[in-house]
């Protein structure tokens, strides 16, 4: 934040002195230069918030700034010698002088001389930028051949006024793999680096970029960026962090990208997918970014207290995300330099106050690895599918020595006395439908949650036998079942022995009594049962005595249950009252709140109560935030900066933009070309100021690239560093979603979190392909992040994350020095590379898209003969260095010291600065 | 990006901090990011008593009834329900709040006063009731959460949610590194299947929002103390030297090309992560430890990974400067079954961290570094099974536990604040967990007020907008 004054302020702005003294302004906006030193050192007590206002002095709204103090006023316009705010601030006496003392808020000399000017000029009110509609800005014209379209206009003239010239293109190569890393977080392959070096025209240009957006690679590199805003991981992030399934939803990400779906239902179906008219299985799947913050399921947890933290996460990652608010300030008390309420934060959190969920899911989440509400997602042999049961509507249902009554939720109930053995017939109509399995659900007797399922007096039940026969008026046929799996199985009494054909072994739950427990079972084909038919089960209970079933009900499914079977979760409405929580306290509700939007932002009158009508209000046209903030993020990726520095901030206290008209006008194009994801990107990424070189220009003091005179340089992310290695030397897996994986980890990592035994959760290493997955992939594990994430900077994604730091650490090197996964790489880049006339030029320009230059080339070569010389009188060092990793060296026919070299060379490459910079 | 900012920025100002006389807001910063081992950093606010922190943290929450809180009035009301004695304030946890009535449970445990002092201290701690006269005791303190999770995710990081840097974060972020070859903040976790573990989360050592070079450094017991420093080739470190030789050259054609300061930064890290490849196994070495140690910690410390290990640890780290040493030992969670699990817990941790502080002294180090001793809560005077018998146990209780503190500046044989005879409530000199990190904070130097980051809109503090300085635990 210091750097916000000592460094020259750009892009339309007026210009100071470069020392940062004496000021000498042109023209004074309020939006531009006051408001942030009123926002910064002013409102924590002359803002929004009434508890703390002091003097009754309010400088965040018009009225209150020029408002009449009792025959003073803080600010008479034109007048500094009549504005009280001038003689405060300039105050050297410590009972008056404006920020006091004890707020360890100063101002600098030049703060206080642009206030002064500003109420010289006339101390004209603007309204905060960000509030106000977004409107058509008018694209300037250049008289330069330099802009290939639209944004290189805006950057030009913005340079022009600040007699800044453009930075020449950058090198061919260079701006390859720039747009390779940006768009699908890999390096070019070194056809395409070659093809393109022959052609590097604008048309060339275009039809690359094209490519690259029609790959998968490309909706898993949006995704990465995407999961870090939603939060998501494979695990619930409290006390002992077990593990959930999200990963349906991860892939339902990709999905989307992958389609090029527009912003606005992408968002829409995250939000309020379950709200659609008749929501698909995706569209339920996607309601589950609103489930990706933590769980807890720590013991004497109260469960209202976590439900309504969770509901805050729910708001404010909303708020973060698509209107780039900090709402968070809002759930304790009034904002403090933002205009919104504690009302207005309420009524943000009634939309997700409805979720149906616990604030303690209970331990036996732990089994299903998900809390309600959850959807069954099945993966099988086909592509992800998500299974969707059917209840079967029981017709009949007749026991031998017992009566079965059909209940109204489509259960049966055993009544009477207790036999010691029985067999049921239950009838069910199904006609025309197709099934491919069965679902068994095995309910507690009494109708409620918990009890036993069983009527022997333990609460257990032995079922020996299932069959199932498809019965038409002439015919009576058995189905094969061929497949059975079950939510527990007692030791011994395996769901599959229900199916043998053997009546004296079944299936039983001792271990998981007390309480619903569900058994699947496939059919060997898909059933297309005719018109007029009906299906009929047989359960026999014969080996235990009085194990017999006392409440089940059946369920059908079209899809096969192949493991893994997956529940995941998702959104489901519940009606429930929100009240504004004092302090922020979920035992201290206040006034009764109903849900809708900020009083500063357009209304939300006519939209529904709901989060629909919240996703609607959105992405209306009117709304000023949503698009800005969301090309905002889009530009971040490709310049390592958004135009506006703040991300997660277009409040008060957030940056300006750099370029505002520029904003504008992306966010006004974004919206006319129906959020086209694409199209935006390819506006960036096809401008000269993107193809520019990104080589530093110090003369300019301008670090951050705010002046856009130059392409931006910045170290990869933790997951592109990884994957970079893995796929110059070709051992990078293709496969795309599923459940996530565990690559090379050192042992212990996951033992630091301490959980006792009966908590612990193991770290399985994984196999053949799946160690060579991106890293998009690895399993996510908030308390133990993988240690080579974290060292470069990955967030354990415990909250909403829309800005990764990078930071430079020893420890950063470590990982790429000793990580096996870059000396197995290493290895296979120098046996993929050992048979081309020049292995080092070759292996250097598939890790760098580049040639290397005589004094580099010369540097490799000195090294590898030096590591040559040395695996020639040391082989054991030699076949070391050639067997780390799990994959097995393919047969060469170089000797073990020239191909140890050579690996060497190439673990140089991965470890040079270049090679992790995307320049 | 901050790092190359903040490297340019050191290059443009210091020219400029050269150039103008006085430039004050340039020229503290400027003291810090040079890390030129003073202990002066942005954030220095005023000479410090302290230089470096070792924090002993005893994870569930050590019974302070049972250990330090000595409550005579106990055993006449032994079984009877504890809110006919006093009202009830706040919450109680899940586990209690359907149960009719909650018996008051003695200590089963002696009590006697120690030192010139005359600290009461239970007999379950020996060693360190032999030290009473360095401590520095509160019995007063107070948290919030009645839960493990937030309880220890507030009491490391002040908020009780995840998402905020923790105080080692905040003081590696603050005041800068004191040495070259080591990280400045570093965790060791006692290992070992203690029941009633708590989980260690590591964000209890985590950046938050902090960069994240200023995380915490898991140091580990084993082979390989610090992740990924040894090498799966078995290079020596001759030849590392060599191929270092050649990035650094490769890297260096590159800061000539690019302009790029990070590559220069880059080029240091790397002969950091070269040096810590020399001095962490000598850290982590005790062969020139004298059988005195072993005396003094305790034969426990000859095993890697026990408590005994890592307090040894921690004084080896203090020595090479570390600002930060964070140790978590666990297991203190006695909800049921007390008497079969507290000796243990206490024989664990008693003679080592007397032999910490006592070590500490005879080195001359204790003057400048701070030891503080504790859990994240209190165990209740209730019983948390609702029996009253041998085999008690005792509920999660926030209301009010006891901090030990030794050196830096603390009162030594200082007896803090007082609670009610049933050890429910604090009735005099409340520390809150805020006013504890303020404190710890002034004694390094900082004003905890102004120790902030700018992020989300506004800047962030450790105390959040809370805490008070206790002068009165000052010497």
């Amino acid at each position: 934040m210091i750097l916000r004054w000592l460094l020259p302020l750009l892009g339309g702005l007026p210009v100071f002195g470069a020392t940062g003294q004496d000021t000498v302004a042109l023209s004074i906006s309020f939006n531009d230069h006051v408001r942030p030193i009123l926002a910064d050192k002013c409102y924590a007590c002359h803002g929004p918030d009434p508890e703390d206002r002091a003097a009754d002095l309010r400088l965040d709204t018009e009225e209150g700034a020029f408002a009449d103090l009792g025959g003073y006023r803080a600010i008479t316009p034109g007048d500094p010698e009549e504005s009280e705010i001038f003689w405060r601030i300039e105050s050297e006496e410590e009972d008056e002088i404006m920020p006091p003392p004890d707020s360890h808020l100063s101002l600098s000399k030049q703060e206080k001389s642009i206030i002064k000017q500003w109420i010289e000029q006339g101390a004209k009110w603007e309204n905060h930028w960000s509030f106000e509609p977004i409107e058509q800005t008018k694209v300037p014209t250049n008289d330069s051949t330099w802009p290939q379209n639209e944004i290189d206009e805006f950057v030009l003239s913005s340079l022009i006024q600040q007699s800044i010239s453009p930075s020449k293109p950058a090198d061919p190569e260079t701006w390859l793999r720039r747009v390779s890393f940006d768009l699908t977080g890999l390096p070019p392959s070194v056809d395409r680096l070659q093809k393109f070096i022959q052609d590097p025209s604008q048309k060339a240009r275009e039809a690359e970029v094209d490519y690259l957006l029609s790959t998968i690679d490309y909706a898993e590199r949006m995704a990465l960026l995407w999961l870090d805003g939603a939060r998501y991981a494979d695990s619930n992030g409290f006390q002992f962090d077990t593990a959930r399934t999200m990963w349906p939803w991860r892939d339902w990400v990709i999905q989307a990208y992958s389609q090029n779906m527009p912003y606005d239902q992408f968002v829409r179906e995250q939000v309020a997918g379950d709200l659609l008219p008749n929501p698909t299985q995706d569209q339920l799947i996607a309601t589950g970014f609103n489930r990706n913050h933590g769980y807890t399921y720590e013991g004497g947890t109260i469960d209202e207290e976590y439900r309504v933290i969770y509901a805050n996460d729910k708001t404010t990652t909303f708020g973060t995300l698509f209107l780039g608010l900090t709402l968070e300030c809002t759930r304790c008390h009034d904002h403090k330099y933002d205009p919104l309420s504690m009302e207005d934060y309420y009524s943000m959190f009634a939309f997700f106050n409805t979720s149906a969920e616990k604030g303690n899911p209970g331990q036996e989440s732990r089994a299903t690895k998900a809390s309600a509400p959850y959807l069954e997602v099945y993966s099988g042999k086909k592509n992800p599918i998500h299974a969707n049961w059917e209840q079967l509507k029981p017709t009949k249902a007749v026991a031998e020595k017992q009566v079965l009554k059909i209940q109204k939720d489509h259960s049966i109930q055993a009544t009477g006395e207790v036999p010691l053995s029985d067999s049921y017939v239950v009838n069910f109509g199904v006609s025309s439908q197709k099934i491919r399995s069965l679902r068994l659900e095995v309910l507690p007797i009494n109708g409620s949650q918990h009890g036993p399922v069983g009527r022997a007096p333990n609460g257990n039940f032995v079922l020996n036998k299932l069959e199932i026969f498809l019965v038409s008026k002439s015919s009576r046929t058995p189905l094969k079942i061929t497949e059975a799996t079950a939510t527990f199985d007692q030791f011994g009494f395996h769901v599959k022995q229900s199916i043998d054909g053997d009546s004296t072994t079944g299936w039983a739950v001792q271990g998981g009594l007390n309480k619903t427990q569900i058994a699947r079972f496939e059919f060997e084909t898909e059933l297309n049962i005719p018109t007029g038919s009906r299906l009929e089960a047989r359960m026999e209970f014969s080996s235990h005595d009085k194990h017999v079933l006392g409440r089940f009900r059946f369920a059908s499914s079209i899809w096969g249950i192949t493991p893994p079977n997956a529940l995941t979760m998702i959104m489901k409405e519940e009606e429930r009252e929100t009240r504004i929580l004092m302090e922020g306290l979920y035992d201290q509700p206040g006034k009764r709140v109903t849900p809708r939007t900020p009083a500063v932002l357009p209304s939300f009158d006519g939209y529904r109560l709901d989060r629909l009508g919240l996703v609607d209000w959105l992405v209306s046209k009117d709304n000023p935030l949503f698009a800005r903030v969301s090309v905002n993020r889009l530009w971040q990726q490709f310049f390592g900066y958004g135009l506006v520095k703040t991300p997660d901030n277009f409040g008060l206290q957030g940056e300006l933009p750099s370029h505002p008209e520029l904003l504008d006008w992306l966010a006004k194009d974004f919206i006319n070309h129906k959020w086209d994801i694409h199209q935006t990107i390819k506006k960036i990424v096809l401008s000269a100021t993107y193809g520019q070189s990104s080589t530093y220009r110090p003369e300019l003091e301008d670090p951050e690239n705010r002046s856009l005179a130059r392409a931006s340089s910045f170290r990869l992310p933790a997951e592109m560093i990884r994957d970079q290695a893995l796929a110059s030397s070709g051992l990078l897996s293709k496969k795309v979603g599923g459940p996530s994986v565990m690559p090379y980890q050192p042992d212990g990592v996951w033992g630091d979190l301490n959980a006792p035994p009966s908590h612990r959760e193991f770290y399985v290493q994984s196999k053949g392909d799946n160690l060579y997955r991106k890293s998009l992939y690895t399993y996510w594990r908030r308390a133990v992040l993988h240690p080579s994430m974290s060292t470069f900077d990955a967030p354990s994604r415990d909250v909403c994350t829309v800005e990764r730091a990078s930071t430079n650490t020893p420890l950063q090197a470590l990982v790429s020095l000793h990580d096996p996964t870059y000396w197995e790489a290493a290895r296979t880049l120098a046996v993929l590379v050992h048979q081309e006339t020049d292995p080092i030029k070759s292996a250097f320009e598939r890790v760098l898209s580049r040639k290397p230059s005589q004094k580099e080339f010369q540097l490799l070569g000195d090294l590898q003969n030096q590591r040559i010389s040395h695996y020639r009188k040391d082989l054991k060092s030699a076949n070391r260095t050639l067997s780390v990793g799990e994959s097995l060296p393919s047969s060469t026919k170089m000797e073990p010291a020239q191909l140890a070299g050579l690996t060497d060379v190439c673990h140089t490459l991965f470890n040079l600065s270049e090679t992790i910079t995307r320049k | 990006m901050n790092q190359e900012i903040e490297n340019l920025w050191l290059k443009m100002n210091r020219r400029q901090a050269l150039r103008t006389v006085g430039a004050g807001l340039g020229y503290m910063a400027l003291g810090s990011l040079l890390a030129d081992g003073s202990t002066t950093g942005k954030f220095s606010h005023h000479p410090a008593r302290a230089k470096r922190i070792i924090y002993l943290f005893q994870s569930g929450g050590p019974s302070q009834v049972d250990l330090f809180d000595h409550k005579p009035a106990l055993a006449q009301h032994h079984g009877s329900d504890i809110f006919k004695h006093v009202e009830q304030q706040g919450r109680l946890t899940g586990f209690n709040n359907n149960r009719k009535i909650l018996p008051v449970i003695n200590s089963k445990y002696s009590f006697a006063q120690h030192g010139e002092t005359g600290s009461w201290t239970s007999e379950l701690l020996p060693h360190m009731a032999g030290i009473a006269d360095d401590l520095c005791t509160i019995r007063s303190m107070t948290t919030i959460p009645i839960n493990h999770d937030p309880a220890m995710t507030f009491i490391q990081t002040g908020h009780n949610l995840p998402g905020r840097p923790s105080m080692g974060s905040w003081l590696s972020y603050g005041l800068g590194t004191m040495n070259q070859n080591l990280p400045e903040f570093v965790a060791l976790v006692s290992s070992g299947d203690l029941p009633n573990m708590q989980p260690l989360n590591s964000r209890l050592w985590g950046n938050g929002f902090l960069p994240g070079k200023h995380q915490g450094v898991r140091l580990r017991s084993g082979t390989e103390p610090v992740l990924y420093l040894n090498d799966p080739t078995g290079k020596t470190l001759k030849e590392k030297r060599s191929i270092l030789d050649a990035i650094n050259a490769l890297n260096r054609e590159e800061a000539n090309r690019s302009g790029d300061p990070s590559v220069d930064t880059r080029i240091a890290q790397y002969e950091m992560a070269f040096r810590m490849q020399t001095s962490v196994p000598e850290l982590a070495d005790f062969a020139n430890e004298p059988e005195s140690t072993y005396k003094l910690y305790g034969e426990d410390a000859r095993k890697p990974g026990t408590f005994a290990f890592n307090c040894l640890m921690a004084r080896r780290l203090a020595e090479r400067d570390v600002r930060f040493i964070q140790l978590y030992h666990s297991g203190w969670d006695h909800h049921f079954n007390l008497p079969a699990h507290l000796p243990k817990r206490c024989k664990e941790v008693d003679q080592a961290t007397a032999g910490l502080i006592t070590d500490l002294k005879q080195r001359g180090l204790l003057d400048d570094t701070i030891v503080v001793w504790g859990g994240e809560f209190g165990r209740s005077t209730y019983s948390q099974n609702g029996q009253v018998m041998e085999a008690y146990g005792r509920d999660h209780h926030p209301g009010c536990f006891t901090k030990l503190l030794a050196g830096g500046g603390f009162k030594p044989g200082l007896q803090f604040g007082e609670t009610d005879d049933f050890s429910y409530r604090v009735t005099k000199d409340e520390v809150s967990v805020h006013d504890l990190h303020a404190t710890l904070l002034h004694q390094l130097g900082i004003n905890h007020e102004r120790l902030v980051y700018f992020f989300q809109g506004r800047r962030y503090r450790l105390t959040d907008v809370h805490g008070h300085v206790v002068k009165k635990l000052m010497a």
